[in-house]
């Protein structure tokens, strides 16, 4: 049965997650419209739509639905980040008679709200962590934190994408760290709003994806395991998890399956566990969205996740009955930073940029692109897909030093230097914990590049200028 | 010629051949280097390499690995602890430091904010603050000196 007919896809995002869902509604034969905020005129996402129309910024939400009606949209696909989330886009595509491309505004305004969605998930019967309630203030948070004990979680109630969250573990830390939580959420979700919660570790984050369609089916497509993180932000994904067998995967699927349902879910959406190694698990929270790291299930189902998402939103009835993971696939999230200079972002231009062949590829970089402190600093990903998790993390390796970002620091060579850890190749990895990864060390190829001559070898190397004698160009010590 | 990473300065050599590199704290590594159209034979093996001008510096890329080099001025150490830079560009949100205080290793100096996410900005050893460079709502650059130590 088709609900609607579904002939343009506006995607209200920009960057590698735009490029991504634009990829799919073109190959599913529609025509497609994108958004771009002033300095995206011409980047790559931009262009990659048949039309692409200017917005004030990714946030406006009347600007966006102008953009649909411009383009004719009869749906909209939020993609990830910005607006993804946030209730009012489903209830004003609803208004303006435009399919979403998501679960419904009740159901993502109940998950959304990290301490709402707590509160469903007890009464679905799924295991939370031990926690508080809403905390009316600081001093109240205090409270909270000494009665339950250290160490705590502090989350903010609107939080999402690592913002508004701190592990606080000393007693003398309380108080700032609260505090800055609460800065944090304000600035980033204009709500102020926290909850504590006990600490569990040590710990994995395992996480379902869910996914229903408007018959009443709800799916669950297996587990990704992302338990590698810095700052509560992801760095290498993986499916299926190490952790997880047959058994514990049908458990958190139910539970994960029990807790969409409660929540009227409908459309793609993850279910985020804490995994103990006793095989205990507890509700985290839900992402009512597409994840960045889908593509790790799409690897080992064989599947399209945002064709499935389109299919559910014209009102298709889900056909997809998922087996077993097939393989194991990892993910690499390549950020602007420093993860040698504790992870900090990093700004510049991008001044040369090459990808590796053979895996997927996620990105919207080019050659002379600035990267700003702006937007996440999240640049691309890499997935690679393999017989086995070994197979996968030597095709993820070679595809990571075929990978050249030149003009801003990335985090590539750690990540090189974090998958032949024996903790990374164990997969023996918690929440909170990085495996402790060698300091950078240049091989002598990159010392030889910086001296090299420009041109060909076959000459006498002295009599060529190398890059550093330019004169004119910049000064010596500069 | 000498060559600043991560701050610390390199003597790197190229006579011929033989590519030298010897870092401020251990023994020179030394190879036979062969360049190649967009390659570099080391006896590490064979890479495709790259490299591009950035401004005052060079990134060069092999493996995987991307750097960006400078060359030393002459005379420096690599980076001094008397300046307190920021790490990377955004805005101060608070600034801790005060001129004349003491300051012990590890000590929040101020905190800057990017990405929406805030950074301590802590104390490289422990001295006495000679003046603080930056105010809350300062937008700052990477590299920027936020803190002087005496």
């Amino acid at each position: 049965m088709s609900g609607r007919a579904l002939k343009t896809l506006l995607v209200a995002n920009r960057g590698e997650a735009a490029v991504r869902v634009l990829r799919t509604a073109r190959a599913m034969g529609l025509r497609t419209a994108v958004i771009f905020a002033g300095a995206d005129r011409g980047a790559p996402h931009a262009e990659a739509a048949d039309e692409a129309h200017e917005v004030p910024s990714y946030l406006d939400l009347p600007a966006i639905l102008a953009a649909a009606k411009a383009a004719k949209a009869d749906a909209i696909h939020p993609g990830w980040g910005f607006l993804s989330q946030n209730p009012r886009f489903p209830e004003a595509c609803d208004a303006a008679g435009i399919a979403f491309v998501g679960p419904p505004a009740a159901a993502m305004r109940r998950m959304g709200d990290k301490h709402a969605a707590r509160e469903t998930a007890i009464s679905a019967g799924v295991p939370v962590v031990p926690g508080s309630g809403l905390v009316a203030d600081e001093a109240a948070a205090l409270a909270a934190a000494r009665r339950i004990g250290l160490p705590v979680m502090v989350k903010a109630a609107g939080g999402g994408g690592g913002k508004g969250l701190r592990r606080i573990a000393r007693e003398e830390d309380l108080a700032a760290g609260i505090a800055a939580a609460r800065r944090e959420a304000d600035a980033a979700f204009g709500d102020g709003r926290l909850f504590v919660e006990k600490l569990v570790a040590p710990a994995r984050h395992v996480e379902i994806q869910v996914l229903g369609d408007a018959h009443g089916t709800v799916l669950s497509l297996g587990e990704r395991d992302c338990t590698l993180q810095r700052r509560f932000q992801k760095i290498v994904e993986e499916a299926p998890s190490p952790a997880v067998d047959a058994g514990l995967r049908a458990r958190m699927g139910d539970a994960a399956v029990r807790l969409a349902r409660a929540a009227g879910y409908v459309n793609a959406g993850t279910v985020e566990f804490l995994l103990q190694p006793d095989g205990t698990f507890y509700f985290m929270e839900m992402n009512t969205r597409l994840q960045v790291e889908h593509p790790v299930t799409e690897a080992v189902l064989g599947i399209d996740l945002v064709r499935l998402q389109l299919e559910v939103a014209r009102g298709d009835a889900l056909a997809l009955r998922p087996g077993p993971p097939r393989g194991h696939a990892l993910e690499a999230r390549i950020y602007a930073e420093d993860p040698d200079a504790g992870f900090l972002p990093m700004s510049g231009r991008v001044l040369s940029a090459a990808w590796p062949e053979g895996v997927r590829v996620e990105h919207a970089v080019r050659d002379g692109m600035v990267v700003t402190p702006d937007f996440d600093p999240m640049l691309a990903k890499i997935v690679a897909h393999g017989s086995d998790r070994e197979e996968a993390r030597r095709r993820l390796v070679d595809a990571l030093r075929a990978t050249a970002l030149l003009g801003v620091q990335t985090n590539v060579s750690w990540l090189l230097r974090l998958l032949e850890t024996r903790a990374f190749r164990d997969g023996d990895l918690a929440v909170g914990t990085i495996p402790e990864v060698p300091p950078e060390e240049l091989p002598l190829a990159v010392w030889a590049a910086a001296v090299a001559p420009r041109c060909n070898a076959s000459a006498e190397l002295t009599r060529y200028t190398t890059l550093w004698e330019r004169p004119g160009r910049w000064r010596i010590g500069e | 010629m000498r060559v600043l990473w991560r701050g610390k300065v390199y003597e790197v050599r190229l006579e011929g051949r033989r590519l030298s590199v010897t870092p401020p704290d251990g023994p020179p590594r030394t190879a036979e280097v062969t360049f190649g159209e967009g390659t570099v034979t080391t006896p590490e093996g064979t890479f495709a390499v790259r490299s591009a001008r950035d401004r005052g510096a060079v990134w060069a890329w092999a493996a995987g690995v991307a750097a960006r080099l400078q060359i030393a001025a002459p005379g420096s150490a690599g980076t001094g602890a008397d300046e307190v830079r920021s790490p990377m560009t955004g805005q101060v949100v608070s600034v801790v430091a005060k001129a004349g205080e003491k300051e012990t290793a590890g000590h929040a100096l101020a905190v800057v904010a990017a990405m929406k996410m805030e950074f301590r900005i802590e104390s490289p050893r422990d001295g006495v603050v000679k003046a603080v460079d930056c105010a809350p709502g300062d937008r700052v650059e990477l590299g920027a000196t936020v803190v002087r130590l005496q």
